[in-house]
């Protein structure tokens, strides 16, 4: 479970969230609201990549603060652009380097990573070069490299933002077959209709916590 | 640039070391400027080709790989008829170009985390110096992830600049290039930490 207990986050005295107080404990919860409302700081606070001005975040009682570390091992993340996520040439190369941080040794390494392909329907991809594939193929490796990591939660923050309808209705496929939490950061609120929780966002403050059909109609409403 | 990565196979080439073909490489580069002979050099450029062929890969790769220097071999070669005698140029050049596919070779038949394993080998001797060869290594791999995506960027922003009337205008094209890699290297920072790489490892 993941809290959050009085969190505010600044920039130059700027508030980009105020004082959230909140328990995710849910399979499948969603984080909704406009451009800039502080819906990506939230989620980065999730797995430590931010740290709150005030207050603190918890995963299963580690405070992301001290336990910086052990969190990102508990909290997966996948960003919306998944160029800016993969840092070996080739697909095979990247996945082996979250395992690689973990310690892992390289036969181990190279059977979970074929084995991971092959589950995602990219067997014989593992020599391919990250900038040739499409974008659906690039955020499947993404999600891919989290996944080997074993997380018990993974943030999504817009993953199908860049992606073509086909490419978006696949990725959307594989995170509602996900056995771990996850949370999902989309402006794309047909992806969420089935989840248990909804939280809305406007500039900073929660303004929406509840079930999808309350929290989307208040917010399809407030957007016009 | 991009031709320069590595390309997939089962040849002897591609199922040395990485450590080993380094060394190689670097004695060769040694014996290239110490046997100062146009027929070593022509010898040593020959072997390369034949090199492309053991790692079956077509003339064509050597060509591409030899390609964006052409221009730089000639002016080499003008400078040195210039300064010394045609035949001493002929000799650079064909040096030179027998360096540069030969590295090529390597590169295309090693595959970039076993490079960068092998460097991070070599230069553990330097962790007393207070050098993280870990650090280094994921730099480099870095930098050869990001040339083709550099590449998209700049053609990008060219192309919004054409599209709004904008030609060869060097600043129009630095700025926001710059301010877009900046981004970039924010969320590849946020990733790599995200992926739990440490670097005090």
């Amino acid at each position: 479970m993941i809290e959050l207990r009085n969190v505010c986050f600044r920039v130059d005295q700027r508030h980009l969230l105020a004082n959230l107080n909140l328990q995710l404990s849910e399979r499948r919860i969603a984080v909704i609201g406009a451009n800039g409302s502080g819906k990506s700081t939230f989620a980065r606070l999730l797995n430590g990549l931010l740290l709150p001005s005030e207050g603190e975040v918890r995963v299963e009682g580690l405070n992301t603060h001290q336990h910086g570390s052990d969190v990102r091992r508990l909290v997966g993340f996948v960003f919306q652009n998944p160029d800016n996520q993969m840092v070996f040439p080739t697909v095979a190369e990247d996945l082996a380097f979250g395992l690689n941080n973990l310690g892992m040794g390289k036969a181990e390494t190279a059977q979970r990573v074929d084995a991971m392909l092959e589950s995602l329907g990219l067997g014989g991809f593992g020599e391919r070069l990250i900038h040739q594939l499409s974008g659906g193929e690039k955020q499947l490796v993404a999600i891919a490299g989290v996944l080997l990591m074993k997380p018990q939660v993974i943030v999504f923050d817009e993953p199908t933002t860049l992606l073509d309808l086909k490419n978006k209705k696949r990725i959307a496929q594989e995170i509602a077959e996900l056995d771990q939490q996850v949370i999902l950061v989309a402006h794309d609120l047909d992806l969420m209709a089935n989840y248990d929780r909804v939280l809305c966002f406007d500039q900073g403050q929660l303004v929406r916590d509840g079930a999808p059909a309350d929290v989307i109609t208040y917010y399809s409403a407030q957007c016009g | 640039m991009i031709d320069g990565f590595y390309i997939p196979g089962h040849s002897p080439l591609h199922r040395a070391a990485a450590g080993f073909k380094f060394l190689a490489l670097m004695l060769v580069c040694a014996l290239a400027f110490l046997i100062d002979n146009l027929v070593f050099s022509v010898a040593l450029a020959f072997a390369a080709l034949c090199g492309y062929a053991v790692a079956g890969m077509a003339l064509e790769t050597a060509w591409r790989q030899i390609k964006p220097v052409l221009f730089f071999l000639a002016i080499i070669f003008l400078i040195e008829v210039w300064l010394s005698h045609w035949l001493h140029a002929i000799h650079i050049v064909v040096r030179f170009f027998a360096l540069i596919i030969m590295a090529a070779l390597v590169t295309l038949t090693t595959r970039a985390s076993d490079m960068l394993d092998a460097l991070e080998s070599g230069l553990r001797p330097l962790r007393v110096l207070g050098i993280n060869p870990a650090a280094i290594s994921l730099a480099l791999s870095l930098a050869i992830r990001f040339v083709p995506m550099m590449a998209a960027t700049v053609r990008e922003v060219r192309e919004a600049q054409r599209a709004r009337g904008v030609d060869k205008n060097p600043l129009a094209l630095a700025v926001p290039t710059i301010v877009r890699t900046l981004k970039m290297a924010d969320d590849v920072a946020a990733a790599i930490d995200a992926r739990c790489y440490d670097a005090r490892k």
